[in-house]
């Protein structure tokens, strides 16, 4: 095969940003996990295992970076490239969200004040979208990007919808001493960053509809 | 061809079912290509596809080759180039042409450039003392040069030397230049040179281009025209062959799994 050693640098960056979309999968729904149970250790160690994916972005980027400067990627293989670029910095950002939703388990006073049905929800909506993603991503479907990305307004409703309901709960009862204002606040970051997610996600379906494509698209 | 994306352009060069063959070889087939006037058009594909014959084509340094043999029609502004009436001196000082390896005249620099002006009938001292001055200067060599005009031109670095063989093609003030792979034997830095001069050029001329140098057809090129055995794969603007070719062999090519 011609270039067979720059094949397989491709197929290597490819399969770094498979194993740092795991990795993403498997933070946010600790970074969850930790939330929902009020799980301390594992909001630690939810915390720790940021540096691992910071350190596999830019284990993508030097890749990226070694592949365009010295092959000069050009069509297809230029678009996987700045793709796993971008995918890898959605990716970063996502588990960022994720551990300030750990950090967040630890400022909830005694206990939630809500069941969290709907919240859990969004972030089961999220792991699906980010698992999805990536698999379009890996099989080049897109597809199954674009229904991905349509689940994106699944999140977006539970989320105006807990937000309404916290933001009734924090006006209705606010009598000093009341831990409900500090909990539903924390909640509201909760699930903005879980919203947040979901955009990334839908991001990362973009990426891999101009990967195959070429085409530049807006899906959420 | 009539591409959309041509469709504001003038058009300089008009190719119609260009067929041509050495002997019994048929080494263009069937080529229909619209090239616009002012832009940088570059022709790529491997070796042996026909990207040169084809740009000898347009100022018919094919005429050389005694097994050569054409059909079709090669448009000039609106001119076939091929129509018995045509003075070939005439075309080829209308389309200048630059090769891959610089030829400088064993002359000084300044006889370089004033042979052309002088065999299409200037005898003026003044006129080609202006004619030297402003193409060299067009060339990007008259600071480097300008006080040794009556030294050797084979003295000239080599990409001096082609810079030199690009003044003398503007000397005879041509409306189409033509490049056979001009930097291929230059270093960088006088690579990077010519390229400027390229993209510089084409405000006042129609510059077509041949080159195996993918990253310079993608710099410098407005218009790009891929070619294999013989055929015209892909033409478009030079972003869209470079991002997303629509041809499966125009991305084998140009991500260099063949070729």
């Amino acid at each position: 095969m011609v270039r067979e050693r720059y094949e397989n640098e491709l197929l290597k960056l490819k399969k770094k940003i498979v194993e740092m979309g795991d990795m993403s999968n498997e933070i946010i729904e600790n970074g969850m996990r930790s939330f929902i149970d009020l799980d301390y250790e594992l909001a630690k160690s939810t915390v720790a295992m940021d540096d691992l994916i910071d350190n596999k972005e830019m284990e993508v980027e030097a890749s990226a970076l070694r592949l365009i400067a010295l092959q000069q990627p050009m069509a297809g293989d230029l678009r996987l490239i700045t793709s796993c670029l971008k995918i890898s910095l959605d990716l970063e950002r996502m588990s960022d969200l994720a551990v300030n939703i750990a950090i967040l388990s630890e400022r909830i006073e005694n206990s939630h004040i809500k069941p969290l049905i709907d919240t859990e929800k969004m972030g089961n909506i999220a792991y699906s979208m980010l698992k999805d993603s990536i698999i379009a991503f890996e099989t080049s479907d897109i597809e199954l990007a674009k229904q991905t990305a349509k689940k994106d307004e699944g999140i977006d409703k539970l989320f105006y919808s807990v937000w309404m309901e916290l933001i009734e709960m924090m006006t209705s009862d606010c009598k000093e001493g009341s831990s409900i204002i500090t909990n539903a606040s924390n909640l509201l970051f909760v699930i903005r960053y879980l919203e947040r997610i979901g955009d990334h996600a839908c991001n990362i379906c973009e990426s891999v509809v101009y990967m195959v494509t070429g085409e530049r698209t807006e899906l959420n | 061809m009539g591409e959309d994306f041509l469709q504001n352009f003038e058009i300089a060069i008009k190719v119609n079912n260009l067929n041509l063959w050495y002997g019994d070889n048929n080494a263009l087939k069937e080529i229909s290509i619209d090239i616009p006037k002012n832009k940088v058009t570059s022709l790529i594909g491997p070796s042996g596809c026909g990207k040169s014959t084809f740009i000898r084509c347009i100022n018919r340094m094919n005429d050389l080759v005694r097994t050569c043999s054409i059909e079709g029609e090669v448009l000039v502004y609106d001119e076939d180039i091929y129509n018995e009436d045509i003075d070939v001196v005439e075309l080829r000082k209308k389309v200048g042409m630059v090769f891959q390896k610089p030829n400088p005249f064993p002359m000084s620099i300044a006889e370089n450039i004033t042979y052309g002006p002088k065999i299409h009938g200037i005898k003026n001292k003044n006129e080609l003392n202006r004619i030297v001055e402003q193409s060299l200067k067009a060339a990007a060599l008259w600071d480097e040069v300008s006080d040794r005009l009556d030294k050797s031109a084979l003295d000239l670095s080599g990409g001096q030397q082609q810079r030199l063989c690009i003044a003398r093609t503007l000397a005879v003030n041509p409306e189409i230049i033509l490049f056979d792979e001009p930097c291929s034997a230059l270093d960088p830095i006088s690579t990077a040179k010519i390229e400027e001069l390229i993209m510089n050029l084409k405000k006042d001329y129609t510059i077509v281009i041949v080159t195996h140098n993918m990253q310079q057809a993608a710099r410098i090129s407005n218009y790009t025209a891929y070619f294999l055995h013989g055929k015209i794969m892909e033409y478009g603007d030079t972003e869209q062959i470079f991002e997303n070719p629509r041809v499966k062999s125009t991305e084998d090519y140009i991500t260099g799994r063949f070729g």
